[in-house]
This record gives C-alpha cells, structure tokens and sequence, in this order.
C-alpha cells in the first residue's frame, strides 16, 4: 500500500529554469522562444530514458553529450485527441487528428554546463506513436544564450 | 487570435502558500464571461479548487501549491457550438465572441471536444505569472466537454472538472493513459499487443520483472506479477479485480493495447474517470510536487499566557475569560497539538485538551489553539499554573506558563450634554414634545447604568452650564447619583431657552469628566460625552474649534430631522473620538422608543457590551409571548430589558436555555430585577443560576411577557396614542457583557445626495477574528421609508464591508446585524444601529470662529483688558517710556474687531465658511493651550459679565 514519504526528505532542486516553448506543423517544430524563469525545475524522471523507449521525453545534456536532466512527457505532438463523453461507451475514446498542428512547452533547469535540450518523440502521426521514438528537437542553448530573455 | 474579442481584467492569488519563485504554480483562465459573468466564474473557480483540495495526494502537498486566478472578460458568454460535427451531433450553431475562442467540435469531428487558442492562453497565463507551471481553462458553458494538451481545457458541466484533473496529470506530471484500447473495446482491431519500447511514462510497463519493474518498491512480496493477465488479447479484459483495490502489482491492459502493457492498480484516474489515481501516480504526484513544500515551521506566538485584570463579575460572581495557547504553523500535514500536564493554578480548558490542525487551504500558515480559561475572583486576587502541550507527530513538548489577576469591575463616568435651546419645546413626531422624549431616554438611561459608573449633566445654549458634577450612580433604584440625575433631567433646568452653542456644551463636559477625574477616586477608566442636540450651532464656540481639546469618548444623538442639525460638525466630533452621531429623524408614533433605544445602544458602547438582539413588538391579551435571543459561552452577563410605556401591566420573565423561569421574584447574587418607569431589566451574570452553569448560560433563551390584566380592564392607562387597539407596544432589548464584540461603523464621503456611504464591522472572539462562521448584513431604511438588505462582505480578519450609494435627500438608517456561530459552536446574534444623512448644502464646511477662538469673546475680553478701567494714565506713560503706544494698540483692536463683524455678517449672507483672517491677534491666540485656557475662562462669564 502506498504510503506518503516524509515531508522532509531533502530533494535537489534548481531554482532558476529555462522554459522553451516550440511550435509544430505536421513534423515541423521550431523553437518559439527560450526564457529565463526564476522558479524551481520540476524534479527529473526517476529512472534513466534511453533511445530505446517509446513515448516522449526531453533532456538538457552538456557540451560532452552528458545527461544533465531529463523528464518524461506526455505526446508533445497532438496526432490525435482524447475525447470525453458523458453520455456513450466509451468515456474516453481517442480520434487521429485531421490537423496537427499546436505548440507545447518544456522546463529545464538553467544550469551552467547545460548545452542542449533535446526533445524526443515516437509521436509524430497518428497510430504511430508506439514505434521507438526520434529526435524532433534540438535546441543550442549556447547559441541562443544571447536570445534568451 | 482574439483579444479583440474581450479584454483581461486581472489576477488574483487565490491560494497563497509563499513567492511563486518557490511553490508550484497553477494559473486558472475563464473563457466565454461576460464582465458581469465574472462573479459566477469566481464562484467556478472556487469550485474546482475545492475539487482539486480533495483530490488525493494534492491536499497532503497543499502547502507546496499556489493558485492564481485571472479574470477574462469575454465580450459574449458561452462557448461556440457548431451546428453539425464529423460525429453526426447537432450543436446550437452558437458562435459567441469568446477571449480564448473556445469551441466544441474543435476538430470538426468530435462534438465533447472542447478546446481553446492554446498559444494565447499559455501567453495570458505567462503574462499573469512567469513562473507558471500549469494553465487551466475553464469554460463557461453547462455542455460537458473538454481537452488536453499544453493546456487542460474543461467546460463547468458537473464532472468536467474530473476531465481538467485528468489532463492535468498528463501535462504536468507526464502519466500515460491507462485504458486499454484507442476507440472502444470490441470496437479496435489493431490493438491486440502492445509494440516493443518500454513507454517514457512512469504509469505504464512492459516489464513485468519484480526486480526492474519502475514500481517495484510498491509491491508487496506477496503480490503476483504480472497480477492480472488478458485470457483474450483480442479484446479489453473484462475479469474484476481479484486483489484488494489498493493492491499494487502489474495489471495486463494500458497505454491503448489490450495485452503486453501493465499498469500499476486494477484502476486509476489516469484509467478512468473519478477513480483516485494509484499509488504510482500518487507517489509521482508527490515527489514532483516535494521540492515546492517549504519546510515545516511550528512557532509557538504565545511562550506565556497572561489573565491580566479580569474583571469581577456583576453581582460579585466570576467573569470565565479565555486565551488561547497559539501555535503558528507552516505545514503540509495534518498535526495534533496535546495537553499532557496541567493546566495547573486552577485554570481550565474549555474547548478540550487537544487541537488538531489540518494544512491551511489558502494561506501558508495556519493556527493550532489550544484554549484556557480562567475565572476572576476577587479584586487583588493572583493566580499562576502552567500547561504542557505535546505534538504527537513532531514529539516536541511545549511548557507554557500562566498568570491571571482579578480587578475591580472597570468604572465609566458619563456626562450628558444636553441641548435646551428653544426648539427643544417643539413637537417630536409622536404627540410629545422633544424635551419629553429626552426626559424619557435619559432617565431609562440612567436607570439602566451599572452600579458603581459615573454620571453627569450640562446644559447648553448659548452658554453651557454644569448642572450636576460627575457623580456615582449608586444601586439601581435607589442609587443618590440616579435620583440627583432624575431630578436635574426631569426638573427646570432642562426647560428650553436660548440659542445652539453645542461647542460650548461639549467643552463643559469635557471640564465636567475632567474634573471627576481630578478627584482621583472613585477612577473611572472610561468617560464619554453624550450630546443631545436637535439643533445647529449658531454660536460660538463652535465644535470644529474645541474638538481637539476633547480625550472622551464622544457620542451625540441628533433628534429631528438631519437638515436642521449639525451632522457634519457631530460626526466629525464624534468619528474623531471613538463614538458616532445618531439621528433620529421625526419620530413617529411607532418609533417612539428610538431615542431610547438610542441612548441603550450607546450605553452599550459606553460600558464596552454588545447588543444582541433589538426586536419591537406588541402585547395582547392571547397570552405569552416569547421573544428568543442567543447567549453563548463568551457572554458573560447580560442586561435584558423590557420598554413599554406599561411597565407595570407586563408580567416580565426570562427562561433559561434548559427551560428554567427567572422572575422578578426570584432574583439572587447573579440576578438583578430593576423596574423604573418605561423600564424593566434583569441583569445577570453568566451562568445566571450558580447551581446550573449549563442550562443557565450558553443556548437560546427568551424574554417572555404576559399583560398581568386585560388591556379592556386597565384602558384608563392607556391613551389611544400609546396602544395600537387592544396591543400595548413594546421593545426587548439585550445587552450583552462579553468577549465576542461586535463593532460596526458607517463612513460617508459626502453629505449630499449621491454621497457614497461605507459600512464596516468586525467580529471578534476572545480577542480573535471570528472567521467564516458568520454573516453580516445591514437592513437599510431609505428617507422614504423604503427598506433594503445589504450583504456585507466578508474579508480576512474577521472584517466585513459593503457601499451603497444614498440617491434621496434625507436620513438613512442601517441596522447592521451580525448572526453565526461563536468558536465553541453556539448560535449568536449581534447588532447595532447606525445612520448616515445627505441633504443638499450638507458639504457646508462646519463653523469655525476663525482661528480656533470665538473672536467676539476676544475682542470683548481684549477691549475690556486694555480699557481705562484696566489701563490707567500713569500706566500708559510707563509703557509709552517701554515703546508701547496703548492708543494704537486699542486701534489695531478695533479695526480686528470690526473685521471679524464684517466677516461674520458676511458669512451669514453667504452660509459659506469664515476663512481664519491673517491677522497677528488671531496668531498669538491660535495656540491650543492659550484657546484651551481662555474659553474656560470665559465659559464662566455670560456676554454681559464680560461686557460690564
């Protein structure tokens, strides 16, 4: 049975974050902006994502290709939509989207060594969201240093 | 985008836990309310934070979550509705111009598809607040509907919000769907095995390993793995859970296969619907949200607790007051605070030895009280103890001395001001003359004053005059101070003549407090001026001069009609010391014991007690009637008193919350039964029988009366003006001694029609707000004797507010009434009147006598002190030696003199203020404590003394 840990376990937290916000078309995605944020990181995933997982995730690695931080994600890429009813069988049921199109956003923390954020998807059609997933994005944040806000 | 479609109007923090910089997020947007809608979309919010409060794990993590609401207001309401959708549904065709554009069938096929410009709402919450960490929309459309995304969008329908939670759970805490199929089950046919690739999320596995498995430390050793397999792959799994719905394991179906793919519990909300999530998604929930806790602080605000000067009680009996021990609390659990020693040195502990304390839900720290309770003896008496308080889940124990002193009862010492210029023999209203109707209220007042205050009278005109020095009132009845003050009230001095100098007036009463003070004993530790004017000051000196030199506690009642008196003057005076001005408009046969109940009220305020209830009625001969009023457990005495002009054809009883009768004839230590003419009262402390404390002190009682003899009987006592037929009218009136205080004011910013007038009251217990557990509200009569109901507002604090705007000429009068439920749980009551009058020309600025000083009286006073009688010949060669020409000097004065007589001439002709005149005369004497000595001196001197 599950039970609450205690309030006081100590967490490594960043407060300072960097938030990106990407746009997409089909499978086009493009960095909206990327700006600073004095708020604390959301926790990284707890256990490593590697290549071969499906699903979503990004990741902040530094200029070694290292791993900094990394958080799983639900589809970033609107291929298709829940639907909820009330009043039919099922509750929940999924539809492919006829338009993908949409922006979301990530937070990684702003870290010094921090070079890169990657976002992976195997969404990026509808029905094809279980195959292993691939890069979509891939951001410089050494380049874009001097764009962020 | 749609800005142009409405307009954001602004943001609120609605659960304040701490800087946004270190808490969690969550910005809640509103699309499709009108600027008038905005009241339902707050109450929308509301609702689904209440939801979300309750939502397991969020209310143990409360503490680590901020919520801010941004209004939107949309130029139409609703959400657009399309006519037709892909799924063959039919919409209303409803196309509103909505801030965010939200729309059902927002795909063009799914008709439960409500969703919303994404991009812009994610621009209006960051705009609102950078740190955002979730953005929610709620839309206000009764359709049930809603969408995920960057964003979760849900509509107001009941359960939609369940669809917001959901959605929330994959945006920000990355969970997987859990059900096992994409279009329905017996509806999919590709979705028999789920691909290889272990999902990202952390909800869902293809491993079903107890040593690698992601939730592996939540599965019991017991647990079989995988805990549930599909006997069909080609279709959901429909067997029921054959473990205990808590019971972590892997269960075959999730992430949209029907086979090869476990989630952690049988179900989830990420499964379905207004399930709880599952451990998992509990235990993500969690360490997401745990760096945003802040770390638990317990402060203890009270290291000791000091009973300093509590009263004895009326009739010698004990005063029960309380503290509380107040521990100051930041958390993000439940705690429980425990006595486990003491209280020791006689103390109690009224509501219980322990305090539990839940996380606060909207501010960052919360407060456990732990109450005790001491009761006064005697006058000198000293107690001291300690408690110790222990908190089960920190283990820390808190020892926490206490001390206490008993003191004799407070003493307050009352001058009446009483106008006696001519318009006080005009008629009131009701058939009486308005010196009758002072007579009346006065004398009930000094009937009803408490054994050991102080009273005393000065009359005013044009000059004012002391008439009966402060003087104890002695016993009820029979008291020497009441019967000098019956006298003094119902005797000649008190018959009209002469103009309005109330300025006058109320610096003999100043001088009359001052003086009892002077004395030394008996000390009175409050003193108040009662005004009693129906006038406007005509002659100086006026209030706005001598205001500054008055520290009592002031009041004034103003009898007739607002335009004929000094309400700006009155209400300055009475606003700047700690009272308030009361008008009483024309009283009517059916008002007329408002002056007297006038008078209570400020007795009320005088002696620090609250009124509790107020009501109005009419006996007949049908036998008793029972008026209800609520005491509570702060109440510690009680005054309840019966007006009627038939005071003796009303057979007064009191019955205690456990049904007991107190009679006129039954009075002991803790009961007093007084009757005088116009009045009887009981006065009581609490519990009013020693040998019952719980059926004779908190609950409902009731003031029952009961006409000793038919009115057909006794009709020669009563006029056709007194009774209304075969009805004897009446006023209950209670007063209670206590700790729960009621306090309710009235500000204007004008006082001509269309003035803005502000109420506000507060609401303490024991010396605590009284939050959440009471409504206030004021019944408002219009000059035209129109009523309406005015909802005060609640704030933190214990504070309530509420505006309205006065649109006739006239008196307003507000009775503002308090009803809820004392800390311990017992209904109360409280209540108190005020008045607020516009008229037009009612911004005339109060008279002033220029400078601060009656400049009359000056030149009177300078003439005659620089005049040969004063100032003989050999004198005026001296100081002709000294430089100082007494010729020009009388000079100067005359022209001063001159000048303030064409100043006030014109001032009168013009009714606009006297503008202080520059002069060096008016400068030297502009010193308060020269303006102070000399109209003392000359409040002594009639114009004539001063003339010869």
């Amino acid at each position: 049975m599950f039970q609450q840990p205690a309030l006081q376990q100590p967490v490594p937290v960043s407060r300072r974050t960097v938030r990106l916000r990407f746009e997409y078309e089909s499978t086009n995605v493009r960095l909206v902006f990327a700006r600073k944020v004095e708020m604390i990181t959301p926790p990284p995933a707890e256990t490593a994502i590697g290549d071969s997982h499906s699903g979503s995730w990004f990741e902040l690695r530094d200029g070694n290709g290292k791993v900094l931080y990394q958080r799983a994600m639900h589809n970033p890429i609107r291929v298709e939509h829940e639907i909820f009813s009330e009043d039919s069988k099922p509750a929940i049921q999924r539809v492919p989207a006829e338009k993908t199109k949409g922006v979301f956003e990530v937070l990684v923390p702003d870290l010094p060594e921090g070079a890169t954020v990657r976002v992976m998807s195997s969404a990026t059609g509808a029905h094809e969201q279980l195959r292993a997933a691939t890069e979509i994005a891939n951001v410089d944040l050494r380049k874009l240093s001097k764009e962020v806000q | 985008m749609s800005v142009g479609d409405g307009f954001v109007v602004g943001t609120t923090k609605i659960v304040d836990h701490g800087p946004a910089t270190a808490r969690w997020n969550m910005v809640l947007l509103g699309d499709g309310y009108r600027s008038s809608e905005l009241t339902r979309y707050h109450a929308d919010v509301q609702t689904f934070i209440d939801k979300l409060y309750s939502t397991a794990p969020f209310s143990s993590l409360w503490c680590g979550i901020n919520i801010y609401r941004v209004d939107v207001a949309s130029n139409e309401s609703g959400a657009g509705d399309p006519g037709t959708c892909g799924d063959h549904s039919t919409g209303s065709g409803a196309t509103p111009h909505t801030y965010f554009d939200a729309t059902f069938c927002s795909d063009g096929n799914a008709r439960r598809l409500l969703s919303c410009n994404n991009t812009l709402a994610l621009d209006t919450s960051q705009a609102a607040l950078p740190q955002v960490n979730m953005t929610m929309v709620i839309v206000n459309t009764s359709e049930y509907g809603g969408s995920g995304g960057s964003i979760a969008t849900f509509s107001t329908a009941s359960n939609a919000a369940e669809i917001g939670i959901h959605e929330m759970g994959h945006t920000a805490f990355s969970f997987a769907d859990e059900y096992e199929y994409y279009l329905g089950c017996g509806v999919d046919t590709d979705r028999d095995q789920h691909p290889a690739g272990e999902p990202s999320q952390p909800n869902v596995t293809l491993n079903t390993n107890r040593a690698t498995i992601k939730w592996g430390s939540l599965i019991a050793a017991a647990t079989a793995l995988p805990t549930t397999s599909n006997p069909n792959c080609s279709n959901c799994d429909t067997q029921s859970n054959p473990v205990s719905a808590t019971t972590v394991g892997a269960f075959e179906g999730a992430h949209y296969y029907h086979c090869g793919c476990f989630r952690p519990q049988y179900t989830c909300r990420m499964r379905a619907l207004s399930n709880p999530f599952c451990a998992v998604c509990s235990q993500v929930i969690t360490n997401t949200l745990l760096p945003y806790s802040p770390p638990e602080i317990i402060t203890l605000t009270t290291p000791s607790i000091a009973f300093t000067n509590i009263a004895e009680g009326i009739g010698g009996t004990g005063v029960t007051n309380y503290r509380a021990v107040v521990f100051e609390v930041s958390t993000c659990r439940h705690l429980d605070f425990r006595i486990t020693s003491g209280p020791t040195g006689g103390f109690g502990t009224p509501f219980g030895a322990s305090a539990p304390l839940d996380p606060p839900k909207y501010t960052a720290v919360g407060e456990a009280r732990v109450w005790l309770s001491y009761t006064s003896t005697h006058a000198g008496d000293h107690a001291s103890g300690s408690v110790t308080i222990h908190c089960d889940q920190t283990g820390a124990d808190y020892v926490i001395p206490i001390v206490a002193n008993t003191v004799a009862r407070p003493k307050s010492a009352v001058t009446f001001v009483f106008d006696h210029s001519g318009s006080m023999s005009e008629e009131a209203g009701d058939g009486t003359t308005k010196l009758q109707k002072l007579r009346e209220a006065a004398n009930i007042f000094v009937s009803t004053m408490l054994q050991g205050d102080g009273i005393g009278i000065v009359r005013f005109d044009d000059t004012a005059q002391i008439l009966m020095p402060v003087t104890d009132v002695g016993p009820p009845i029979i008291g020497g101070g009441r019967a000098t003050a019956t006298g003094f009230i119902n005797g000649p001095q008190l018959e009209p003549a002469g103009s309005t100098s109330i300025g006058a007036g109320v610096l003999q009463g100043k001088l009359n407090l001052d003086a009892a003070q002077a004395l030394g004993t008996p000390h009175y530790d409050t003193t108040a001026v009662v005004v009693l004017t129906d006038g406007e000051e005509n002659t100086a000196p006026f209030l706005a001069d001598v205001s500054s030199s008055i520290t009592a506690n002031t009041f004034a009642v103003g009898l007739g009609i607002p335009a004929n008196i000094s309400v700006p003057a009155l209400t300055a005076l009475t606003a700047g010391h700690n009272g308030y001005l009361l008008v009483t408009g024309i009283l009517t046969p059916d008002q007329s014991a408002r002056l007297a109940k006038y008078f209570l009220q400020i007795l009320a305020g005088v002696t620090n007690a609250d009124v509790v209830v107020d009501p109005t009625g009419y006996l007949t001969d049908g036998g008793e009637q029972k008026v209800p009023f609520f005491l509570n457990e702060g109440d510690m005495g009680a005054d309840i008193i019966l007006l009627t002009p038939f005071v003796y054809l009303v057979d007064f009883q009191v019955e205690t919350p456990d049904g007991r009768r107190i009679t006129s004839s039954s009075v002991g230590t803790t009961v007093q039964f007084v009757t005088s003419a116009g009045l009887s009262y009981y006065r009581m402390s609490l519990p009013a029988i020693a040998a019952d404390p719980n059926g004779s002190h908190a609950g409902t009682w009731n003031a029952v009366l009961k006409l000793r003899r038919r009115i057909a009987s006794v009709s020669s006592f009563v006029s056709n003006q007194q009774s209304v037929g075969q009805a004897v009218p009446y006023n209950v009136v209670v007063h209670a001694y206590s700790n729960l205080k009621f306090r309710a004011h009235a500000h204007q910013n004008s006082f001509e029609p269309g003035a803005a007038v502000s109420i506000d009251a507060s609401l303490r217990q024991y010396d605590y707000p009284l939050e959440g557990l009471a409504s206030v509200r004021a019944d408002i009569t219009r000059p035209d004797n129109s009523v309406f109901t005015l909802p005060l507002k609640e704030s933190p604090g214990g504070q309530f507010d509420a505006q309205f705007v006065t649109a006739q000429s006239g008196l307003y009068t507000m009775r503002v009434r308090a009803n809820g439920y004392s800390l311990r749980g017992v209904p109360f009551t409280r209540e108190q009147t005020l008045s607020a009058a516009v008229y037009p020309g009612g911004n005339r600025p109060p008279k002033s006598g220029g400078g601060g000083l009656d400049g009359q009286k000056l030149c009177s006073l300078l003439s005659c002190l620089s005049g040969a009688k004063v100032i003989d010949e050999k004198l005026v060669s001296l100081l002709r030696e000294h430089g100082f020409h007494i010729e020009a000097f009388r000079e100067c004065l005359a022209a001063f003199c001159r000048s303030l007589q064409i100043s006030e001439a014109t001032r009168q002709a013009t009714q606009t203020a006297v503008t202080p005149t520059a002069n060096p005369l008016t400068q030297i004497f502009a010193d308060p404590q020269v303006q102070t000595a000399i109209l003392e001196m000359l409040s002594r001197f009639s114009p004539d003394d001063i003339a010869k």
